[in-house]
C-alpha cells in the first residue's frame, strides 16, 4: 500500500516566518503543518533561508534539507508581472505568483497588493487564516490546533478576520 | 535605556552585515567598510517607514535592503521594529 500523497501549498516568506516563529518557547507550528501538507516555497526564498543564521533560518533550513519543505524554481513567465509590479512587490511574492500560475497549486499571500495582483492574474490566493482553515477542513488538522494557531498569530493580521475565521473553523461545511 | 537602544542597534547592524556579506559573497569586514552603522540605520528607518505606510511589501523591503526575505523578519525583530504582514 502506498502512502497517500500530501497536498502542496505555495507559501510566501511571511507565512513561513510566522509558522517558524510561533508559538513562542514551544515547537514551531511549521512542524505541525508539515505533518498534513507539503509547503512549497520559491527557490529564491530558500536560498535566502540557507544563508541566514537567524531563528527562522535555523528552523526552516533543516526542513528544506530533509525535503519536508519543497523548493521549486519559479519560471520567468509571465514577464508582465516583473515589468509592471517590480516597484511594489518583492521578488519573493512575484515568484509565488509565477509558481502558482505554472503549477496550479494554491498559494498563500497576505500582503494586500500581492493578493490583488495574484487575483488579477487569475489566481484565487488564500490568506494565512484561510490556509489554516483549509488544513482543518481538508487535511485533517485538528480543529483545536487550528484555533490555537489562528488565535496565537491573530495579532499579525486584521482583527476583524479573527471572529470569522473561528466561526469557519467550527463549521464543517466550509466558508460561511 | 539609551545603552539598551545602542545595543539593539548594534545587534541589528551586525546581523545586517552578516546577511549582506553572505548574499554578496564578501567578508563581513568588507561589508562593514561598504555600509556604516549610521548609513544602515538611516536607510532601514526610511524604508521601514515607507513599507509601514503601504508603499511596498515586506518582500520588496527585503529586496531594497539587499537581505534575504526570510531573514528580514528577524532583522526587524532584532531592531524592535514592527512587521506589516498584510
Amino acid at each position: 500500500m502506498t502512502e497517500p500523497t500530501q497536498s502542496s501549498y505555495i507559501l510566501d516568506t511571511s507565512q513561513l516566518s510566522i509558522l517558524c516563529r510561533f508559538p513562542l518557547n514551544r515547537q514551531p507550528y511549521i512542524h505541525t503543518v508539515i505533518s498534513v501538507i507539503r509547503p512549497v516555497i520559491p527557490e529564491a526564498v530558500i536560498l535566502e533561508a540557507r544563508r541566514g543564521t537567524s531563528t527562522i533560518a535555523q528552523v526552516a533550513s533543516p526542513l528544506v534539507k530533509r525535503g519536508l519543505i519543497e523548493t521549486r524554481v519559479a519560471p520567468p513567465e509571465p514577464r508582465l508581472l516583473d515589468e509592471v509590479y517590480e516597484d511594489e512587490l518583492g521578488s519573493g511574492e512575484r515568484a509565488v505568483i509565477r509558481l502558482a500560475l505554472s503549477t496550479g497549486l494554491p498559494c498563500i499571500l497576505d500582503d494586500k497588493d500581492a493578493f490583488i495582483v495574484a487575483c488579477r492574474f487569475g489566481l484565487r490566493p488564500l490568506i494565512f487564516q484561510d490556509f489554516i482553515i483549509d488544513l482543518v477542513h481538508k487535511h485533517g488538522l485538528p480543529v483545536q490546533t487550528g484555533i490555537e494557531v489562528i488565535r496565537s498569530t491573530s495579532r499579525s493580521f486584521p482583527a476583524m478576520f479573527l471572529a470569522h475565521s473561528l466561526r469557519r473553523l467550527q463549521d464543517d461545511r466550509g466558508p460561511i | 535605556m539609551e545603552m539598551q537602544a545602542n545595543e539593539t542597534t548594534r545587534e541589528g547592524y551586525l546581523l545586517y552585515i552578516e546577511l549582506i556579506a553572505a548574499v554578496q559573497h564578501i567578508s563581513e569586514g568588507e561589508a562593514q567598510a561598504r555600509v556604516s552603522e549610521s548609513d544602515f540605520l538611516a536607510r532601514l528607518h526610511d524604508l521601514h517607514e515607507r513599507h509601514m505606510a503601504g508603499e511596498f511589501s515586506a518582500s520588496k523591503l527585503a529586496d531594497l535592503l539587499g537581505v534575504p526575505a526570510l531573514n528580514l523578519y528577524d532583522l526587524l525583530e532584532t531592531m524592535e521594529l514592527p512587521v506589516r504582514y498584510y
